[in-house]
């Protein structure tokens, strides 16, 4: 059984190797200090199993997680937490369960237990639950044969077509599987809805552009892209740029 | 982990003294002015067929109590300080029968003083009576009731500030306690050391938020907890102290400087996946000592670990505050995507206090 520890301490995961050094059929193939390392390591090394802390500077445990479901052979996770980070019992479901701190040899054994035993299938539907609610602060996409992160901030508008998603960002494109409505129900007010297919970011909103036609169209900040918009937006559009 | 702390602000019965108002304040003068005026108009407009003549007008009234209070007031400024020991219900059967028996005396001397014809058959003593023992007994009543409101408002000042000094973050304790159990296998040594490190910590939580130490136990205090941080940290965190120029035997109240530096780390250092730099700084102008801590400023901050931030500071300025009135201060500002925070405290030591 193959293993990724990642926890940003680097004393953690020291502890966990330890832990793991000791037992018979698992080994740890790789270490990763926060949920972005996590997500090149997993690609990288293909783990059977996470042990993920939740609370990490940057991609944190949960969204690194999230990004994860979206691969087609998922790790299964299993959570190491040291307290009250997020809501608890939200795991207890979890047929993986997470680890406490100090993480004690014996639970990590029976973690490691489970963990084998669950099918690709149990996995993916486990893991499709480990969503809590927070907003991510990137956008998982496939690229090239791998996984693409493009943080929410850099991101200009998504446009919905017949079965994807375009994400417009400031560096490129990339095509995602999220619906609109959850994007928009996720995301809130950082965007706004100017199309029925298309959600814009607030803070690259710089004005409004009529056209020829008498349409208007959302003028964006350092981008020449001018996404439409729809007459029964027009109001909120302008109302939300006078109060940008 | 709350429980065994000392009550000694917080379980105290309220003194004699203290169910006074502090009849020097000019506040309380003011209030009795218009309790006064209050009165006099009230009287003068219910016509009552026992006033008293000479002070039948609404101003006549208004000078007749504010020379009755007057001398109620001025005698229980001369009484009440010497009633530290004794009790309540004689304190204010005291002061309840001087107010009597100085309205009785007013009216008596007004009446012979200003219609001496009147004097002789009639001296509404009884109506007197009455009206000095009721009004005496509301004033009282209102003393008690406002010091007692006046006392729960500190003890819940007092026991705000102890739950928030008390709390160390259980994330903290719990990551703490993960890192010395890899500790005590890698370095042992350094396991002892957090071990000690966190039993300070500890112990100065469990401290009477009121009591103060020197400054030199405040930065060992911040120490300690850096030193556990450091090793949770590793090499995101880099610490800077510049505080050899402050006099180490100041006194300031206890745990004022190690939030502070609990705050850099946790909102400074935590979120940033590269890490940063913490610099506590101290220098001395005139008699005025200043710490500065400062912390890099993560692009994103988590909203979550906003909640709780305004209010350990709140609690930092006031119980400096509490400590040395206005001459103490604590600043924040941002600046070049750096957040510094900055105390102000005059130079008090153990003996200079007394």
């Amino acid at each position: 059984m193959r293993i990724l520890v990642v926890d940003d301490e680097p004393l953690a995961r020291a502890r966990i190797l330890r832990l793991v050094d000791t037992m018979a059929d698992a080994e740890v193939v790789a270490e990763a200090a926060n949920g972005r390392e996590a997500i090149e390591q997993v690609e990288h090394f293909e783990p059977d199993v996470v042990l993920m802390d939740i609370r990490m500077p940057g991609i944190d445990g949960l969204e690194a997680t999230r990004h994860l479901n979206s691969l087609e052979k998922p790790p299964a996770v299993i959570f190491v937490t040291a307290y009250g980070d997020y809501a608890l019992e939200a795991f207890d479901a979890h047929a993986l369960g997470y680890l406490l701190k100090p993480v004690q040899r014996e639970k990590l054994e029976e973690a490691l237990g489970r963990a084998r035993q669950v099918s690709q299938a149990q996995l993916s539907a486990l893991n499709s639950e480990t969503n809590f609610g927070a907003a991510r602060t990137h956008i998982s996409a496939k690229h090239r044969g791998g996984m693409m992160l493009v943080p929410v901030r850099e991101i200009l508008y998504f446009q919905a077509d017949q079965k994807y998603v375009t994400v417009k960002h400031t560096d490129g494109e990339v095509l995602i599987e999220d619906s609109l409505k959850s994007l928009e129900d996720e995301f809130g007010d950082m965007f706004i809805r100017v199309h029925r297919k298309t959600l814009v970011a607030r803070r690259h909103i710089s004005g409004l552009a009529r056209g020829n036609t008498g349409q208007f169209h959302v003028v964006l900040k350092n981008h020449e892209d001018q996404p439409e918009i729809s007459r029964r937006h027009v109001t909120d559009v302008k109302q939300a740029i006078t109060t940008l | 982990m709350s429980n065994n702390r000392p009550e000694t602000q917080l379980g105290q019965k309220p003194t004699a003294t203290e169910l006074f108002p502090d009849f020097r304040q000019p506040r309380t003068v003011m209030a009795f002015i218009f309790f006064a005026l209050c009165a006099a108009f009230a009287i003068s407009a219910a016509r009552a067929p026992w006033h008293p003549q000479p002070f039948d007008s609404f101003v006549g009234l208004f000078v007749l109590f504010m020379i009755i209070g007057s001398m109620w007031l001025t005698s229980l400024l001369v009484l009440v300080p010497r009633w530290e020991e004794r009790g309540i219900l004689s304190s204010y059967l005291i002061s309840w029968s001087t107010l009597v028996a100085i309205t009785v005396l007013i009216i008596t001397i007004g009446h012979a003083a200003l219609s001496p014809e009147l004097a002789n058959n009639y001296v509404p003593v009884v109506p007197t009576l009455i009206m000095a023992s009721s009004l005496g007994a509301l004033a009282l009543r209102y003393f008690y009731i406002h010091a007692n409101w006046q006392l729960n408002q500190a003890r819940g000042q007092i026991a705000r500030s102890q739950a928030l000094a008390a709390r160390i973050r259980p994330h903290f304790l719990f990551n703490t306690l993960n890192t010395i159990a890899e500790l005590t296998r890698a370095d042992p040594d350094a396991a002892e050391h957090a071990v000690e490190d966190l039993a300070r910590l500890y112990r100065m939580s469990l401290a009477d938020v009121q009591h103060k130490v020197d400054l030199a136990d405040e930065l060992n205090t911040a120490k300690s907890y850096l030193y556990i941080e450091q090793y949770r940290l590793g090499a995101r965190m880099e610490q800077i102290w510049d505080t050899d120029q402050l006099p180490k035997d100041a006194q300031l109240p206890i745990l004022t400087l190690q939030p502070l530096v609990e705050n850099a780390v946790y909102h400074g250092i935590e979120p940033c996946p590269e890490g940063g730099k913490l610099t506590i700084e101290g220098w001395v102008e005139g008699d005025l000592l200043f710490i500065m801590v400062t912390n890099p400023m993560p692009e994103i901050e988590r909203s979550n670990r906003q909640k709780g931030n305004n209010m350990a500071m709140e609690n930092i300025r006031q119980r400096l505050q509490m400590a040395f009135g206005k001459r103490a201060n604590m600043r924040t500002e941002k600046l070049n995507n750096e957040y510094h925070v900055t105390l102000r405290f005059p130079y008090v030591t153990g003996e200079t206090q007394g």
